[in-house]
């Protein structure tokens, strides 16, 4: 009797500390038996079938067999929904990955406070080969404004422009990409003239619609405003920004979109343009490879890029434009070897060698300095985004970066989403000022 | 109700070890979030671990009731819950009856009804998105047969969203009640059909006169399940249209998931939270009592 007693108290032991043991799995920051072994976490959006991922993994495996007792969880996410819903939960929790990007700046504070986020500027200063070679703009973006230090190391930048398709554009009579706002409404209506989509939208995809508006936004109040919005100098009902998303309706208006775009996901919106069903798609540097690549996009070789055309009326900002600019953030809780070992992931990750590999290879700039770029290798379309994009005298990332309020990623682009299903610039404005009122309440 | 005794502390503490494991899991995954839920639906909290929780008492229930989203999720989950109970028991009914008439390739039909059980919800969610989207098959299968005129994005048109996702939820549940019917109609005697059929009942009249009322139970048993079944569905809306566009197709259930992962409003996230519960909890005391006060 004795012994049956002992026996169910090791099964029942037995079952509820396993699951115990199962819900702490991923609470060991990083430790597992031996101090010896340590687990770095990744969370970043560099998941999928591109070159650009291919590198990263390359990088990870080359960091696994010089330090074969680091074991490394790569958590990447390419869908930024997934992305976003794994990183709400990790920042809820504190049990933050190692390696990690959470997009804006403004926003940045509440994790400085509270220990999420690791100062890399002693790193950089430290290893000035590696350090030395970021490009000043883009280690100044992290800098936090009311804080010491750097918060991020740059891993992706470039122009987000206006990829499009040569050959539907001579079709529909258009000789030259439009420069200013009238312009291309009229290139829309030409395009429309000969059935084709102008512009491929995926707002169900929210971010699609996020970055028209963005580009509007730049070249009619310019990326000072942006930093107003988020200072609360400006409101998002002020007459000159509701402008800005009353652009996004004219367009939709003037039919530049499917009909359906806002129940189409980027990818489809992505597919229409690379099959050559649209003219035109606004999109970032990460869509270069994909473009250039014939049995991906047939027709690679008829695609252009430009910047997203200015209003006539706004000259001073014509070179206001929308760039991209990714960070791998660090945990700020980690320490001894495990911070050691992160930081130096990161550098093999960021360091002149491999933004080199990534360029030449996969179209992806790293921002920085010291690439010793062998152009011959790279795609007519990745220098030409280089070249346009280096002219930018302000540039912006999402209007939404500079904002406190880490909820106006999904409120503003949820709201211009709303545009695309009747809602008119004066609504969405509203409920986009309203979450901010909210919050001060 | 006869309980069983337990003889002695040795048998009582067997009892308890073995309750122990399933009671740590019910306690951690369903009383400790539970609680979670009660606790952050009087804070304000910003989703950032280590940032301050303030208590803001009944702020975040207010806010609740007064948030248009909220109204629109509510209206949502009613078309849902009506629409769910008016098709799925009645259309689960008579599939069963049919099938249990075992005619011939009874048991095929029976299980391509209840294959859309077997998958999960999210999945089914994701298959029928590819066919409602709008450059997806149902669109297309339109045009081909000349009906160019009805193609609309189904998902996105406001007059449509909410009733293209019902449809998918009605589908995908019929199989389920279906079973549970199937269960209850091998309770009723045949020798009472048999009755029937010597006295004259036909096939309609015994339908009306015999299975449902000896179903009774049965069936009020699925119109509850579908209740509370309604009320919580998530996955299906998630898959198909994460809620939106613009909270259009939101169900409190999304709406919670919106507000505290999307928009980091913890607080607002888990007083919507406890309303779901007490929606749940008010439609399942009231369903008990009808089927208590029916069966008195």
């Amino acid at each position: 009797m004795k012994l049956k007693k002992w026996t169910a108290l090791a099964v029942a032991g037995v079952l509820a500390a396993g699951m115990l043991t199962g819900c702490n799995a991923s609470g060991d920051n990083g430790k597992t038996e031996s101090d010896e072994k340590v687990t770095i976490r990744l969370l970043t959006r560099m998941a999928g079938t591109s070159t650009q991922v291919s590198i990263f993994n390359d990088v990870l495996e080359e960091f696994k067999e010089k330090y074969p007792h680091v074991t490394i969880i790569d958590d990447s996410q390419s869908d930024e929904g997934a992305f976003n819903n794994m990183l709400s939960t990790c920042i809820a929790s504190g049990d933050m990955p190692h390696i990690f990007r959470i997009q804006g700046v403004a926003n940045l504070s509440d994790y400085i406070d509270n220990g999420l986020l690791l100062d890399v500027s002693p790193y950089l200063a430290e290893d000035s080969e590696w350090g030395g070679g970021f490009s000043e703009g883009s280690l100044a973006y992290y800098q936090v404004p009311g804080y010491e230090g750097t918060y991020a190391v740059p891993m992706e930048s470039g122009l987000i422009g206006v990829y499009y398709n040569r050959e539907l554009f001579s079709q529909a009579g258009i000789e030259t990409f439009p420069k200013t706002w009238d312009e291309l409404l009229e290139a829309i209506d030409k395009l429309n003239a000969i059935g084709t989509i102008p512009i491929a939208m995926g707002a169900q995809s929210t971010y699609m619609a996020g970055h028209l508006h963005d580009q509007i936004f730049y070249k009619w109040v310019g990326t000072e405003a942006a930093k107003a919005l988020g200072s609360r100098a400006m409101n998002w009902t002020d007459e000159e920004v509701v402008q800005t998303l009353q652009y996004v309706k004219d367009l939709i208006d003037a039919n530049a979109f499917d009909q359906s775009a806002a129940g189409i996901t980027a990818d489809v919106a992505g597919a229409q343009f690379q099959q050559g069903q649209a003219a035109m798609m606004i999109t970032g540097p990460w869509s270069i490879s994909k473009f250039t690549d014939v049995e991906q996009t047939p027709v690679a070789e008829h695609i252009d890029v430009e910047k997203f055309p200015y209003f006539k009326e706004k000259p001073e900002f014509k070179l206001d434009d929308m760039q991209i600019l990714s960070p791998y953030m660090i945990s700020g809780k980690l320490e001894g070897e495990e911070l050691e070992l992160t930081i130096e992931l990161v550098k093999m990750l960021t360091n002149k060698e491999i933004a080199k590999r990534y360029a030449e290879e996969a179209a992806f700039l790293i921002p920085r300095t010291d690439i010793n770029l062998d152009e011959s290798k790279c795609t007519e379309l990745f220098i030409k985004n280089m070249e346009i994009g280096s002219t930018s005298k302000g540039i912006g990332v999402d209007v939404f970066d500079f904002d406190p309020l880490s909820s106006m990623q999904d409120r503003t682009r949820n709201s211009i989403l709303s545009i695309f299903v009747n809602a008119a610039a004066e609504e969405a404005a509203a409920e986009i000022q309203a979450e901010i009122d909210n919050a001060y309440d | 109700m006869h309980m069983i005794k337990l003889k002695n502390n040795n048998a009582r503490f067997f009892v308890f070890l073995f309750m122990l494991p399933s009671l740590l899991i019910y306690l951690l995954f369903q009383i400790l979030p539970l609680a979670g839920a009660l606790y952050f639906s009087v804070m304000d909290w910003n989703g950032i671990a280590g940032s301050p929780v303030t208590f803001v008492g009944g702020k975040n229930f207010l806010e609740v009731f007064q948030n248009k989203d909220f109204l629109i999720a509510l209206k949502n989950m009613g078309t849902m819950v009506i629409f769910s109970v008016l098709f799925h028991t009645p259309i689960a009914l008579l599939t069963a009856v049919v099938i249990n008439t075992k005619c011939k390739g009874y048991r095929m039909f029976k299980a391509l009804f209840f294959v859309p059980t077997v998958f999960p919800l999210s999945a089914a969610g994701l298959m029928w998105y590819f066919v409602f989207m709008p450059t997806g098959a149902f669109n297309s299968l339109l045009s081909t047969v000349g009906l160019g005129g009805f193609v609309t994005p189904w998902l996105v048109n406001q007059s449509t969203a909410m009733n293209t996702i019902v449809f998918v939820n009605i589908w995908a549940g019929i199989g389920y009640y279906m079973v549970i019917i199937l269960a209850g109609l091998t309770t009723i005697p045949e020798e009472v059909h048999e009755a029937a059929a010597i006295d004259g009942a036909g096939i309609v009249k015994k339908f009306f006169w015999l299975t449902v009322p000896m179903l009774k139970s049965t069936l009020t048993m699925c119109i509850v399940m579908d209740i509370i079944g309604s009320v919580k569905v998530f996955d299906l809306v998630f898959a198909m249209t994460g809620g939106g566009p613009n909270g259009l197709t939101n169900l409190p259930t999304t709406l919670l998931y919106n507000e505290t992962f999307k928009y980091k409003h913890m607080g607002l996230g888990s007083a919507i939270g406890v309303v779901i519960l007490a929606i749940c909890l008010a439609g399942t005391l009231i369903s008990n009592a009808v089927v208590k006060h029916k069966s008195d």
